[in-house]
């Protein structure tokens, strides 16, 4: 509202100014000095009203309807622009398109858009997929609006605000699985900015929706999942592996995203020192996880879960084995030695560590 | 006897005004400077109390924008325009399974995962539709429009290519890299039913790979 008042009495000085000039100029009674003034007069009012836009952007916060509204804004930007906060300050219409009529027009316009969607597998996909199957059709409905919406948000020009808008005003239903849903997009976007900035504050953020979204009544094997992986990320990993088992439950299906699930299981095991379990895992990790030789794609994650527990080398003794296992003995080597050093190290990681050294030591000729 | 009239200058008051307004002026100039500053020192704060430098479910550090390279001609794919078509249907309250629709020589076919949870996306090429290779000046006018709207720094480029086109390809990625872009390549030997296939947020088990998500 205070933008709005400021806005208001800007635009009105301004307009005072315009009609004032153009009636002074206009006038044949003034003489060519006196206009010289006039028209500095503009110009400072006119530089004035800048500044006042300025200091406006600079001082003056959003006003906020709702905290997920502030949650979702803070996420997507550092600061909204002053033509943002002057936007939402008035909520768009829901009902409006935000699609360029061109674009709207090239996809009906052939004729192929084809959503005869009567097939009795969808229907069968409806009633029975693991933990889908409660799922009404508006719910469903309202999930593929906001993950069209998120995708498009992530992979295509698609701002924020129009994509937020879209799905905070989507269908009309339940209030309970509207907000479970609006806030599953909402933790998707703050795990997409936290995995770009790190920032703290947004793993905060990103804990508190999960915990929200994962003890849902609704709530899935993916939102399992990454609660588990907040609070992996979050320094709770207690917290972490009742969340990753329960995902491991509730898998629907089996393939490299499920290797994820082992994946994480095995670190949470480590980092809680469950020493029997941790290794078990780790010894069938192969045969768990079809992407074990591609190790750039996951040995990063235990470099910087060893940065967030420094007391748990039993993670350097893990990345040793990965490094192991693709040939990469100096790397091996130096893992095992880093974590051999430290007090805090188990015997039986540290028996591990020395066996596993000894594989890779070249046999001496009697 | 006439009243005499009183002229009162006001270009001083003017003069003023004008002074006051610009030393304002400069102050809010110097003051953007200082919180420019100020951003860029809590931005180095927040990079060095950084937890993680790696995404940990495999999100890659920028986006990916997909392009196609056959028939002697360069595609864009029609993603936004599905999915924007979905999230329309989808508000009506009604779910999607799948669309089907054309654009610009480019078949796409996208439909809901099986665990409700994404959605795949099968394109098909057709030789009558995209831009020729043989246009450089068209095919750099599109460039330049696409890494407007998909910015380097924030998207890379992956292309697929089939043989007819890889030394089209070499132009278009030292086009490419010469504006800051990163481009990966993806070539292709054979027809299939479909030319381009991926999916996001798919838990099939017959996915092969942690990248493809």
């Amino acid at each position: 509202m205070m933008i709005l008042l400021l806005f208001a009495l800007a635009g009105m000085w301004l307009v005072a100014m315009l009609v004032w000039a153009v009636f002074t100029l206009t006038s044949h009674n003034q003489v060519p000095r006196q206009r010289e003034h006039y028209i500095r007069f503009l110009l400072t009012g006119i530089s004035l009203l800048a500044l006042l836009l300025c200091v406006s952007w600079y001082f003056f916060p959003r006003d906020y309807d709702d905290p997920l509204d502030q949650i979702f804004t803070e996420t997507t930007k550092n600061r909204p622009s002053l033509l943002e906060r002057f936007l939402a300050s008035s909520r768009r219409d829901p009902n409006q398109s935000i699609i360029p009529e061109a674009e709207r027009a090239t996809v009906r316009a052939v004729g192929k858009v084809d959503l005869t969607n009567d097939e009795a597998g969808w229907e069968f996909l409806l009633d029975q997929l693991s933990g889908a199957g409660s799922l009404s059709d508006k719910h469903i409905a309202h999930r593929q609006v906001a993950l069209a919406q998120y995708i498009m948000m992530e992979r295509a020009d698609v701002d924020p605000d129009s994509a937020w808008s879209r799905v905070r005003n989507a269908i009309p239903y339940n209030p309970s699985l509207e907000e479970y849903e609006t806030r599953r997009f909402l933790a998707d976007t703050l795990r997409a900015r936290y995995f770009e900035s790190g920032d703290a504050e947004l793993l905060a953020k990103l804990r508190k929706t999960m915990e929200f979204v994962a003890g849902h009544r609704a709530g899935n094997f993916e939102d399992q999942y990454n609660l588990a992986l907040a609070y992996l990320l979050d320094g709770a990993p207690e917290k972490a592996l009742p969340a990753i088992v329960s995902a491991d439950n509730l898998w629907p299906t089996r393939g490299s995203m499920r290797s994820n699930v082992y994946f994480v299981m095995m670190l949470v095991h480590t980092i809680l020192d469950n020493d029997k379990q941790a290794l078990t895992m780790l010894t069938n990790f192969r045969d768990n996880y079809s992407d074990w030789i591609y190790v750039e794609n996951y040995l990063p994650d235990i470099v910087d879960l060893e940065k967030i527990y420094p007391d748990k080398p039993a993670l350097a003794v893990q990345r040793g084995r990965f490094h192991q296992w693709v040939n990469d003995y100096r790397s091996a080597c130096e893992a095992y030695d880093g974590a051999m050093v430290h007090d805090d190290l188990s015997k039986t990681w540290q028996i591990a560590a020395t066996m596993w050294k000894m594989e890779m030591t070249p046999a001496v000729a009697p | 006897m006439m009243r005499q009239k009183t002229e009162i200058d006001l270009s001083a008051l003017v003069d003023i005004i004008s002074n006051v307004a610009g030393m304002m002026i400069l102050m809010a100039c110097i003051a953007v400077v200082v919180r420019s500053k100020t951003t860029d020192s809590e931005a180095a704060a927040t990079a060095s109390r950084k937890p993680i430098s790696y995404p940990m479910s495999y999100i890659p550090e920028k986006r990916s924008l997909t392009l196609c390279m056959k028939y002697g001609r360069l595609y864009e794919l029609p993603e936004k325009e599905a999915l924007t078509e979905i999230s329309e249907r989808a508000a009506t309250g009604m779910p999607v399974q799948w669309i089907q629709l054309h654009r610009n020589g480019v078949e796409a076919f996208v439909e809901t995962t099986s665990t409700l949870t994404g959605f795949r996306f099968t394109y098909k090429l057709h030789p009558d539709g995209g831009l020729p290779l043989a246009d450089k000046g068209a095919v750099a006018d599109a460039m330049r429009g696409i890494m407007r709207r998909y910015p380097p720094d924030q998207f890379f480029y992956d292309i697929h290519t089939w043989p007819d086109c890889f030394d089209a390809f070499r132009d278009l990625r030292q086009f490419i890299q010469e504006r800051g872009g990163e481009v990966g390549w993806s070539p292709h030997a054979h027809d299939r039913d479909f030319d381009v296939s991926y999916s996001v947020r798919e838990y099939n088990e017959y996915m092969s790979t942690i990248k493809a998500q």
